[in-house]
């Protein structure tokens, strides 16, 4: 590890998280290519397990980009790929706010936000659809996918208690 | 122009403290064990803190969406500068960050050095599967505040196939739909503005 690691780290993830255009999981095949072939700092099948980690645990799954950089350049890379990451999005997201607000009374604040309102909720069911493509693979796993969305959608029920009965259903190997 | 100024629209009834913002973004990064980070924030946000209602959290939803970046790191800093500016910024990325940090690390680490159990896999298997129930019933439960809007069934509609089925890219679908549907709003506006008027002079 030396201060050159460090700068392409920096370089290379503050990079990705600018080009994250549709977010994070828009970066990843880049980053796959920028960590696995052009920089050669881990495997094919590292990045892979690294995905399978950020994915199980709780939180933002482009916290992956901690682990490469742990993997890399140990407790510094880790700081450097992590803030490189998630800074340049906080500033400029900060930036926008301000700036919307500045526009708050503008006629054109309500069409702006009932447009892209209406895109969202369309990437909303697409990634859903995307997300349960990669989780099922097998008539169960489509019934617990459906029948979570319909209990969390219809009842008012903690959505901890269906993870726990999903988690149950997983453990004993009936989805697959 | 006066960036410092403090955002009015969201907070007009609300005081949220720093801490809260870390701690509620806290829990709904904590809770989204195999997925669903959004319909978390939406749950704990919405339903449980009160900090927005389910329409102000599509808007900031949307307004974020079209940002580079990741997207939850982009709501977090949108919902904490709304409330309480650069500081709401630190504590809510922060308070979403830290404690997974702290788990990808340990768990990532202890994988590196052990590899992983089948049991593990099959359990998130489950996990998976209930956290994409999750994420559809976001977009349901936000579908269903406008179902009475046409525009917004229209463009949602387009946008969805044109990703689930045509397969653009998310950024493409947006630079696509989003300036119709802006462009349809506004005349949308305009033309009930203008009949609401004409009303007003009958009367």
């Amino acid at each position: 590890m030396n201060v050159m690691t460090l700068l392409s780290l920096l370089y290379v993830f503050s990079g990705l998280s600018v080009i994250a255009l549709g977010g994070g999981t828009a970066a990843l095949a880049q980053m796959q290519l920028d960590c696995v072939r052009n920089y050669h700092w881990i495997t094919n099948d590292q990045f892979v397990d690294f995905f399978a980690i950020t994915q199980a645990t709780p939180g933002p799954s482009m916290l992956i980009v901690s682990l490469i950089g742990y993997k890399v350049a140990s407790w510094p890379g880790m700081i450097v790929t992590t803030v490189a990451t998630f800074a340049p999005a906080c500033v400029l997201t900060y930036v926008v706010s301000r700036v919307w607000h500045y526009f708050h009374d503008s006629k054109w604040r309500e069409p702006v936000e009932k447009g892209l309102s209406a895109v969202t909720v369309g990437l909303l069911f697409a990634s859903s659809l995307i997300v349960t493509k990669h989780a099922a693979s097998g008539w169960e796993a489509y019934i617990l996918v459906a029948a979570s969305a319909l209990i969390l959608s219809f009842t008012k029920i903690n959505p901890l208690i269906i993870m726990g009965i999903s988690a149950v259903i997983g453990y004993f190997g009936l989805v697959q | 122009m006066d960036l410092k100024k403090p955002y009015q629209r969201l907070e007009k009834k609300k005081e949220v403290k720093l801490w809260d913002l870390a701690t509620g973004f806290a829990k709904m990064s904590l809770c989204s064990f195999g997925g669903g980070l959004t319909a978390w924030a939406e749950q704990i946000a919405v339903k449980e803190r009160k900090w927005l209602t389910d329409d102000e959290f599509l808007h900031a939803l949307a307004i974020t969406q079209v940002l580079p970046g990741p997207n939850m790191i982009k709501l977090a800093a949108y919902i904490g500068s709304n409330f309480r500016g650069v500081a709401g910024v630190f504590a809510a990325v922060c308070g979403l960050v830290a404690a997974p940090l702290v788990i990808v690390m340990v768990v990532g680490i202890l994988f590196i050095e052990m590899g992983s159990d089948p049991a593990v896999h099959r359990t998130l298997n489950g996990l998976g599967a209930c956290a994409a129930g999750m994420a559809f019933s976001l977009a349901i439960k936000l579908t269903s505040k406008n179902i009475k809007d046409w525009l917004f069934m229209i463009f949602g509609a387009v946008a969805f196939a044109l990703i689930a089925f045509v397969r653009l890219p998310m950024m493409l679908a947006i630079l696509i739909v989003g300036p119709l549907a802006i462009i349809a709003y506004w005349y949308y506006g305009k033309a009930q503005k203008k009949s609401e008027g004409e009303e007003g002079k009958e009367k």
